[in-house]
């Protein structure tokens, strides 16, 4: 071995080459370049010029000098040069201990070049060699370190990695005693530098061994632990939090002090599922000091993006904390029957409630079926209306669980509705004050109640509240009020039932009513009724005995990931006991959307720096003087160098290859490729469409047609039927309605939904008495057709003898169980100045097989373009319609006459224009007073 | 013969004979296009007709026949006047040119090799040949005649036939065959080659046609690479015609003394030109025929005048 200040040579007879340097350079200088071969026709005239010049035809220099580097290159690799080559006497094995806790994940590379330095020099000295790693393994990779050569203990090495939990030092220990063949060993520690079991003890049995040296990391790159942070209301005492902060964020960082330690300032980052970084807040830790605290302050939206938190620039599982779904905003649902269109969003409850809730929660929007579907902290009931008997018992099972309902008042919610309220109500519409006919003034609230969550929030003073239900007055009411009126009266009222709340706004949810939705304070009581919910119900990993699956977990370097198998899922009471382990990692568990985070800097005590011990020597990371090999580098610069001779001597020789051919062929094949597939692909455009929608569906939207229910008795199906057909008729030859045939619906069909019936414009439903009561799908699809626009005609005579009757009065109660399964808006008598008496002729009612029936028509509509949803009657339009195939009346009109036929055929154009054309016909009532004005 | 060698055979004929109807039109084509470019030079047609245009009147001597005698001119004038016509025995002109292995050479694939661009130039002297009414016999590789003199367009087509035919067949021997068939009196031989076999080999092979008195042309035709010698580096260069290979250290500095030999080559071949009272032309293949063609028709028609 030969050496050369830091430089040795590990084969330094490879180097005599280098004497027969001069001799290349002669022979390379001398040998001709290589003869090319031409034929040339005029020979004869060069056979006379005698090459006079032979010597002068040299290998061009720099060429040589390439051949020469090429051969020098060549040597100098072999020679196998070595900068920092560790001189030791001792040629036994070599022991190499490497803490692989969460703590060495900082400067990770640095530690595992230390030991691959360590294990590659003894595998240049054919030492044998063994690592021991101080971390626990999981449960796969535990076999007991042996001696080994050094070759096969470094890929031992690089598939080390540093684990997301603290070191066992005991237990490496105990491995190194049992260690067999160790004598005379040199031991080398690659320490984390933090306190953690069994050092003593490690040190101790690491005393047996000569020399034994300590490299840690230095003072400056000590690792830090982020605990996981505290997410409080309210932007705390922070002096610069920026405007519209409401949720502060407190963070603490703490690490091993030392005397040594230098002050430091560390950038925590909190960052959203994104990746991208939300905020950020600087901790500094003074000299000497262990811990440091700041407070981050920020809106409760940017806080409710955050996923995680970490320590800018230190990448380890301590330094990282993750935030779960507990953490982020509460799902809230908002469940509307009015929220039909977009057409008036000012005018819509759902509109002011998503407002009010889009800062502090996830809004989810969607008919109640779909809501009740997913999980919800909160369900907001806005436009009144009652909850179907179907619904009610899922709901009232959501809140025995623990959510939380709550309801507005609106025009639709008249007197008890149903069962989901919290107060009884009293019927007959509300209580209007300060109106323009009125002499009182609109109501202020009072100052919250004291057991109301409401309590502590000023009162406002601009909120004024000029329509409002009312309670029946009871004992209990007092105590369920969270906010009532100057004078008293409840405005918000709830109820505990189970483990949820159902909670009441007497007014609505839009402006009409009060000014409460235009007021800030309508979202800060939003935000109190969402903090009252429980949290998504069934789903408290304190409460809940599911097992959390892990759902992603974190690697060492504080990197999420999917879990691996040894992974085990944590039972949910124990999650809170739960420590970052090998069968444990920190991550996330639980079902997506309701995860539960595992953060290893929860459980982890003050990192303490390990005290320097006597009898070692002692190494910073930095100042290991790696060795470093140029073998291989040197050898593949002569191999380089050698391809960019040869190319240089194929070009010297005129023998490159012919490339544009070469290009030109390739350009053709690809295009001519490229033009298959383009063909293919054309070709593949022209196939058809597969259809997957069934005729009728078809039927039913390519050609408007009118509809009716089937009622299962035959007779009056096909009256149903026959009458729509002529009224069908009639309508083509008198109005601009050309209709096709009517369309059956048969409300048992499997297939039935709002879809199927929403192309039709009106839908016919005679009631017999031996109709079956639909099931409740139909119910929820007839409810959905009217709320988005559709037009049922009730027609349920009382007549005695009317067909399909039975016993007396038995037409009106199934009449009146139809109608309670569907959410209809009251009622009233149809006017005479009604749209529907006047949308096509004009009529003095809507007289059928019979004339003297009421019809009944929804109060007021402002929904549907004021088109009333239900058209209510009894006077057997049908039969008055319907003719026979030879045009004859089927039906006798009572009390009787042509006359009242005639009538009877008006009455129906007049509904099928109410349906088709909506309250267009009632601006046509002004028109003769706009044209007086016009014309004056 | 087994059947695989058979149509092996056949295969190869057809190739070969695609080759040539795929040569043979191009090769006419061009010569055409060169003759007519030739020909609308600045020398325009100085006769009118052939063999039957009025000449001149002479006053009637007592050797012509009194068919010759012209009796409107007679009468108009009062003296016997005979009408003499443009002497119309047409001449003979023989072309030959090179096809042995030197002349296959090219320097460069954008170029003609020296053997294609003198056959064109030949098929185009004998298109402006028959055109002016004169009659052309091809000699063949070994210097004797295809066939008797011939004229028309046909006799042109028929010729290209030939030349393209001995064209894709293997290369003669060498390159100056001994001009020794006898040509008709007072023809004209048209030789186009490169001209580079030694002095006293082309001498020989002229001295037959100079002793039997026709006038000739001589076109030899070069590629740049032969007149500059554009190579650098160490060369073995090696003759097409089995003269043997000789290698030359540096071409780049050879080129001068190069340069000079030809020169001196091309002297000397003046000198027998000169001598027998010859037309010399040179050509080169990277330049248009035209203007060489021109200068040789000029030669040629002026001999015939």
């Amino acid at each position: 071995m030969l050496s050369l200040g830091a430089l040795s040579f590990a084969a330094p007879w490879a180097l005599a080459g280098a004497l027969a340097l001069p001799l290349v350079w002669l022979v390379l200088r001398l040998t001709p370049p290589s003869i090319r071969h031409v034929e040339f026709p005029a020979v004869r005239l060069l056979f006379g010029l005698d090459p006079t010049q032979r010597t002068t035809a040299h290998t061009p220099p720099w060429l040589i000098i390439l051949r020469v580097a090429i051969l020098l290159l060549a040597l100098l690799g072999l020679a196998d040069p070595i900068l920092n080559l560790r001189k030791t006497d001792n040629n036994g094995p070599v022991i190499v201990v490497i803490d692989n806790g969460w703590a060495a994940a900082t400067q990770w590379e640095k530690r595992i070049a230390i030991a691959r330095d360590i294990l590659e020099s003894a595998d240049r000295r054919n030492q044998p060699a063994t690592l021991i790693t101080t971390a626990p393994a999981s449960a796969d990779a535990a076999t007991p370190p042996q001696m080994l050569p050094a070759r096969e203990i470094l890929t031992q090495l690089s598939r080390i990695a540093p684990r997301p939990w603290p070191t066992d030092r005991a237990a490496a220990a105990k491995q190194l005693s049992a260690l067999q063949g160790a004598d005379g060993a040199a031991a080398t520690w690659i320490s984390d530098g933090v306190e953690s079991i069994g050092t003593e003890e490690l040190r101790a049995t690491l005393q047996r061994f000569k020399p034994v040296t300590t490299v840690e990391a230095d003072a400056a790159n000590a690792p830090v632990v982020l605990s996981p942070p505290e997410r409080a209301f309210g932007p705390g005492d922070n002096k610069d939090a920026p405007r519209g902060a409401t949720d502060s964020v407190k963070i603490a960082v703490s690490r091993p002090a030392t005397s040594a330690s230098p002050a430091a300032s560390y950038n925590v980052r909190a960052v959203d599922k994104d990746s991208q970084v939300v905020a950020r807040a600087s901790v500094d830790i003074a000299a000497g000091e262990a811990r440091g605290n700041a407070v981050m302050a920020l809106p409760a939206e940017l806080a409710n993006r955050i996923t995680r938190f970490d320590v800018d620039g230190s990448a380890t599982a301590a330094a990282t904390a993750l935030a779960d779904d507990r953490w982020q905003r509460r799902p809230v649902g908002i469940a509307s029957a009015t929220d039909t269109g977009i057409a008036a969003p000012l005018l819509q409850d759902a509109y002011y409630l998503r407002e009010a809730l889009a800062p502090f929660a996830d809004v989810r929007s969607g008919s109640l079926d779909e809501l009740l579907k997913q999980p919800l902290a909160a369900l907001m009931m806005a436009g009144g209306g009652r909850i179907l008997d179907a619904e009610a018992e899922r709901i009232s099972a959501w809140i025995e669980n623990g959510g939380l309902l709550v309801r507005f008042a609106g025009p639709r919610l008249d007197g008890n509705v149903d069962a989901l309220l919290p107060v009884r109500l009293r019927s007959g519409g509300g209580r209007t004050f300060g109106g323009a006919m009125s002499w009182g003034t609109p109501a202020t609230l009072a100052p919250f109640p004291e057991t109301s969550p409401f309590n502590g929030m000023p009162t406002p003073e601009d909120v004024t509240v000029s329509t409002q239900v009312l309670a029946e007055p009871s004992s209990d009411l007092a105590a369920k009020t969270w906010a009532r009126l100057a004078d008293g009266t409840p405005l918000v009222t709830a109820e505990r039932r189970g483990q949820g709340w159902v909670v009441l706004f007497h007014v609505s949810a839009t402006p009409e009513w009060s000014k409460l939705p235009l007021s800030g304070i309508f979202v800060d009581m939003l935000r109190r009724l969402v903090d009252v919910s429980r949290g998504v119900p069934g789903d408290d990993g304190n409460e809940s005995a599911a097992t959390l699956a892990p759902y992603a977990l974190l690697d060492g370097f504080g990197h999420l990931s999917p879990p691996g198998p040894t992974a085990t899922p944590i039972q949910g009471p124990a999650f809170a006991e739960a420590k970052a382990a090998p069968e444990t990692p920190p991550g996330l568990y639980g079902p997506p959307g309701a995860t539960h985070a595992l953060n290893l800097a929860a459980h982890l005590p003050q990192p303490e720096a390990i005290a320097g011990s006597a009898g070692a020597a002692h190494l910073t990371l930095d100042a290991v003087a790696r060795e470093r090999v140029f073998k291989p580098w040197l050898l593949t610069a002569a191999l380089v160098l050698l391809i960019a001779d040869i190319i240089v001597s194929f070009f010297m020789r005129r023998l490159t290859p012919r490339f544009p051919a070469f290009a030109k062929a390739g350009v053709a094949v690809i295009l001519v490729l490229a033009g298959g597939f383009a063909s293919d692909l054309r070709a593949a455009d022209k196939e058809p469409v597969a259809s997957d929608f069934s005729p009728a569906i078809l039927a039913a939207v390519l050609e408007t047609r009118l509809a009716y229910v089937v009622t299962g008795t035959p007779e009056i199906d096909r009256t149903a039927e026959l009458g729509l057909t002529s009224l069908t008729k009639v309508l083509a030859t008198r109005t601009a309605a050309a209709l096709a045939q009517p369309a059956r619906v048969d409300l048992g069909a499997a297939s039935l939904s709002s879809d199927t019936l929403v192309p039709y414009p009106m839908i016919y439903w005679r009631i017999t008495a031996a109709q079956t009561q639909p099931s409740r799908h139909a119910f929820l699809a007839l409810t959905n057709y009217l709320q988005h626009g559709g037009v049922v005609m009730f027609d349920a005579p009382e007549q005695v003898g009317a067909l399909g009757g039975g016993a007396p009065g038995a037409i009106r109660e199934k009449l009146d169980a139809i109608l309670a399964g569907l959410d209809i808006p009251p009622v009233t008598a149809l006017a005479q100045d009604h749209v529907l008496n006047r949308s096509f002729y004009l009529l003095h009612g809507l007289p059928g097989r019979y004339a003297d029936g009421r019809v009944l028509v929804v109060r007021d509509s402002a929904a549907n373009d004021a088109v009333s949803s239900v058209v209510i009657g009894g006077n057997d339009w049908a039969a008055a319609w319907a003719k026979d195939a030879s045009g004859l009346p089927l039906y006798a009109t009572i009390p009787g006459g042509e006359q009242q036929r005639e009538m009877a055929y008006r009455a129906g154009v007049n509904l099928v224009m109410y349906a088709l054309t909506g309250s267009y016909k009632s601006d046509q009532v002004h028109v003769p007073a706009i044209m007086k004005r016009l014309t004056q | 013969m087994t059947l695989a060698v058979k149509r092996k055979e056949s295969h190869r004929l057809r190739v070969a004979a695609d080759a040539v109807s795929a040569t043979l039109p191009p090769l006419l084509v061009s010569a055409r296009r060169i003759a007519a470019s030739v020909t609308m030079g600045s020398h325009g047609r100085r006769r009118a007709g052939v063999g039957d245009s009025f000449w001149q009147f002479r006053p009637y001597s007592k050797d012509d026949t009194p068919q010759a005698i012209d009796w409107r001119q007679t009468a108009k004038f009062g003296t016997v006047f005979v009408r003499e016509r443009e002497w119309v025995a047409a001449q003979t002109a023989a072309v030959w040119c090179d096809t042995s292995p030197s002349m296959r050479y090219r320097s460069s694939p954008k170029l003609p090799t020296k053997a294609e661009r003198a056959a064109v130039m030949m098929l185009a002297m004998a298109e402006l040949l028959i055109d002016g009414g004169e009659r052309i016999i091809r000699l063949t590789a070994d210097g004797r005649a295809q066939r008797a003199a011939a004229a028309g367009r046909l006799a042109v087509a028929q010729m290209a036939d030939a030349v393209a035919g001995e064209l894709l067949a293997d290369a003669p021997e060498s390159s100056m065959p001994s001009f020794a068939s006898a040509l008709p009196r007072h023809a004209t031989v048209i030789l186009i080659s490169d001209f580079l076999a030694p002095l006293e080999d082309i001498a020989a092979a002229l001295s037959g046609l100079t002793r039997q008195g026709v006038v000739g042309h001589m076109v030899q035709v070069l590629d740049p690479a032969e007149e500059t010698l554009p190579f650098s580096g160490r060369i073995r260069f090696i003759g097409l015609e089995k003269e043997g290979a000789t290698v030359i250290d540096r071409a780049e500095e050879a080129r001068a003394a190069y340069m000079r030999k030809l020169a001196a080559h091309r002297d000397g071949l003046k000198a027998i030109v000169a001598s027998a009272g010859w037309s010399f032309g040179l050509h080169h293949t990277d330049r248009t025929p035209q203007a060489t063609m021109a200068a040789l028709h000029n030669a040629v028609t002026s001999h015939f005048r």
